[in-house]
């Protein structure tokens, strides 16, 4: 019988054999029921344990209770908004390719003005992803076909490609060419609605013609190079020659004589942007020189392609050209659209954000967001003014959320230099209550990041950048002097201030915390590849994304960061992802990471 | 008075023990993807580290709440803390005064605490299991009569 009693050493206690197999109802009770009969009848004892249990637990659950509500639900929900990655309208304005990213890869989809509807063509899975392999090659010019490259073959060392022509008016596939040729720096161009041509990886080329019984197939090929290998932007110049850009020369390629010729050299000290060819036949060459001044050169054909002919474009569009151009004026994106005419250009103001953008004809087309909204496919008519959203980038609202609208600023630079950022603030901000502060400078498109901050607690400020590349190099004196603005705000926790880095962007943030270790204590990047932080002892928080197939960082380089990290005190979140690369590319990768990334922030 | 006291003392380090080892499970599980660092000690991930600590906590935990021989549960936190202690020294060696923060991983964050203050946390009760065993064991020979009687021996 059990005893109550303290029992000491100075009781001897025969050692129970253990029971290794129950056999019978007897041993059962023996080995199992009476000794947990024992434990439960130690009072003090399940107390005491139930006590530690309920601390511990209690703890946590206190934890959870003060986290912000559903932060898991919202970060799933805006981590799944699939990005779209580009988009090609069709000549005439009937249809639409786009490739936006689905649950485990990027998808191609075609979209009919008409019906309304998207229509998936292909997809390629994220792991194992190269862009060129499945990508959109152009419209045909009566705009009755599209073709892409799509790979016949994923096993690795046994790629296949073949060029599938798919109809203009329901994305039907209409015919499938191999190419077993067509490589990572082929080109590719339209000679007429029958009839195009393609390269391969040395610069020879294919042409691939439709035949009288409606069937496709390569009628001829060069096989020795037509060019250098840094040519570009092969484009068709008539049926039966095509242009492309080598350097600062403009070369074509006849078909009849199968001959290469020089059209047209750029000077020394001027650099030939890119051109384009007219209805007529003509060039137009957009060249800057040494201050960076753009100029356009008009080279009319007239058969021969004299260089002496080339002459300055003096007035505006004198040539009918249609572009469009983007640019940002305090912090709001513009679009100047030049359409085919001499009168003023249309200017086109965007309160949201754009990625990619394509005039065709009179309507503009671009990826983008109004800013208390979600990302999707616009269309602008420049004749009516209108703006309308052909495709959203998530099907439905969202359930568990709603957008939180950023603020318009601008402020100075460390370089005295007036800038624009977004803030985007906590929602139910307290007056008396201070909140922690996310930092960057950042291409202004869609991200769930600044909105899961938003939803977590954070203030999230990025100084505004047009594009990826536009202005990187001014990311520390932005990031500064946006610190600078933004902790005058008295609801701005300054012990909490994170960095917030996307790839080539932590180099600069290293230079920020050289500069100024005293302003951040922590560091969000995803896929850094910029220096170490390691001599930053002061930063007490770091969050890490990486990829594991990717083709600029590797694992190891990860794997060594988080080690040294550890050896000097700095605890580092690292995540990284199976089968991704630099760039994610499927919104399963996405969601983890928005999920990965609200982790972060409710646990700091 | 010699048992009350080992006796409250096992009982406490029962409970502190299951209370380190229900923390350390609950880190370890909290749904993170994080990829956890190496301890250089043994070069294991941390994650398995915990799961060996806490296992041990626990085991050693339970008995102290619920064994009958006080010389074992003395013995048994004894040998752990010694043992825990040992490691952190090495960590320490090993990889510097500022490791430890870098080695807490999911502990503290789980708990919202600082990695410091984790550290400390755990040091402290390592500590008091430590000195409360060595007490517990030492005291019968401390307070034994033949103890007491050649301390206490008259000078001739």
């Amino acid at each position: 019988m059990f005893s109550f009693v303290y029992q000491d050493e100075s009781i001897p206690v025969r050692p129970a054999p253990i029971p290794w197999v129950v056999s019978d109802s007897a041993n059962l009770e023996r080995y199992v029921i009476n000794p947990l009969k024992q434990v439960v009848s130690n009072r003090t004892g399940c107390w005491l344990a139930l006590t530690a249990v309920l601390f511990v637990g209690g703890w946590r659950l206190s934890i959870i209770a003060c986290q912000p509500s559903h932060w898991l639900s919202i970060a799933t929900e805006l981590g799944s908004v699939g990005h779209i990655e580009s988009m090609h309208p069709s000549p005439d304005n009937s249809a639409l390719l786009y490739d936006q990213e689905t649950e485990t890869g990027i998808g191609t989809f075609f979209y009919s003005m008409a019906s309304g509807h998207s229509k998936l063509l292909f997809e390629q899975n994220e792991a194992g992803y190269e862009e060129w392999r499945a990508r959109t090659l152009g419209w045909s010019p009566d705009s009755s076909l599209v073709a892409c490259t799509v790979p016949a073959n994923l096993v690795p060392g046994m790629r296949s490609e073949e060029i599938v022509l798919y109809d203009g008016t329901n994305g039907d596939v209409t015919a499938r060419i191999p190419a077993s040729e067509y490589a990572w720096n082929s080109q590719f161009t339209w000679l007429s609605p029958h009839a195009f041509v393609y390269s391969s990886k040395d610069q020879s080329l294919a042409v691939v013609e439709q035949q009288s019984n409606g069937t496709w197939a390569e009628s001829h090929i060069y096989e020795q190079p037509i060019a250098g290998p840094n040519w570009r932007a092969l484009t068709a110049l008539s049926p039966q020659s095509v242009a492309w850009q080598e350097d600062r020369a403009v070369w074509m390629f006849d078909f009849a004589s199968s001959s290469s010729s020089k059209i047209w050299e750029s000077p020394t000290n001027t650099t030939l942007e890119s051109f384009t060819v007219t209805e007529t036949g003509d060039l137009l060459l957009r060249c800057s020189d040494s201050q960076g001044q753009l100029s356009i050169l008009f080279a009319p054909s007239n058969g021969n392609w004299d260089p002496k002919a080339v002459v300055p474009s003096i007035t505006r569009n004198e040539h009918g050209e249609r572009r469009a151009k983007l640019s940002m004026d305090h912090g709001l994106y513009t679009f100047t659209i030049e359409n085919g005419t001499n009168s003023e250009p249309t200017r086109f103001v965007w309160e949201g954000m754009v990625e990619y953008y394509n005039l065709v004809g009179d309507d503009l087309y671009f990826t983008g967001n109004r800013a208390s909204g979600l990302p999707g496919i616009w269309q602008y008519d420049l004749n009516s003014k209108v703006v309308r959203c052909l495709v959203p980038a998530m099907k439905g609202d969202l359930k568990s959320t709603t957008i939180v609208t950023p603020l318009l600023g601008t402020c100075t630079n460390t370089l005295e230099n007036q800038i624009s950022y977004h803030l985007w603030e906590p929602v139910n901000v307290s007056p008396g209550k201070k909140y922690p502060l996310i930092l960057g400078q950042t291409h202004y498109i869609w991200s769930s990041y600044p909105q899961i901050a938003a939803r977590d607690g954070y203030y999230f400020a990025a100084a505004d950048r047009i594009t990826w590349a536009d202005n990187i190099d001014n990311w520390p004196e932005d990031v500064l002097g946006l610190y600078k603005t933004l902790v005058e705000r008295p609801n701005i926790d300054t012990n909490r201030v994170f960095l917030f880095a996307f790839s080539a962007e932590a180099g600069d943030a290293n230079q920020v915390l050289a500069t100024r270790p005293d302003i951040c204590q922590g560091l969000i990047l995803f896929v850094p590849n910029g220096p170490p932080f390691l001599s930053q002892t002061h930063l007490l928080k770091t969050f890490v994304v990486g990829g594991m197939d990717d083709d600029l960082i590797r694992p190891k380089w990860y794997i060594d960061y988080l080690e040294a990290s550890a050896r000097i005190g700095i605890p580092l979140k690292l995540v990284l992802q199976d089968g991704v690369q630099h760039i994610p590319r499927s919104i399963a990768t996405e969601r983890e990471r928005a999920r990965q990334f609200a982790r972060f922030l409710i646990e700091n | 008075m010699h048992s009350k006291v080992i006796r409250w003392f096992t009982d406490s380090a029962g409970a502190l023990l299951l209370a380190l080892a229900m923390a350390m499970f609950i880190g370890n599980t909290d749904g993170s993807m994080w990829v956890p660092p190496h301890d250089p000690l043994l070069v294991i991930s941390m994650p398995v580290v915990f799961w060996i600590v806490g296992a041990l906590e626990l085991a050693v935990g339970l008995v102290c709440l619920f064994g009958k021989r006080a010389w074992l549960k003395t013995t048994l936190t004894l040998w752990l803390a010694v043992t825990f202690l040992a490691y952190e020294f090495g960590l320490f060696w090993a990889a510097g005064p500022r490791s430890f923060a870098g080695y807490m991983g999911n502990l503290a964050s789980a708990f919202h605490v600082t990695p410091g203050t984790a550290f400390w946390i755990l040091t402290m009760a390592f500590v008091y299991l430590l000195s409360g065993s060595v007490v517990s064991l030492l005291w019968p020979c401390v307070h034994s009569p033949r103890f007491n009687s050649e301390a206490h021996k008259p000078r001739e």
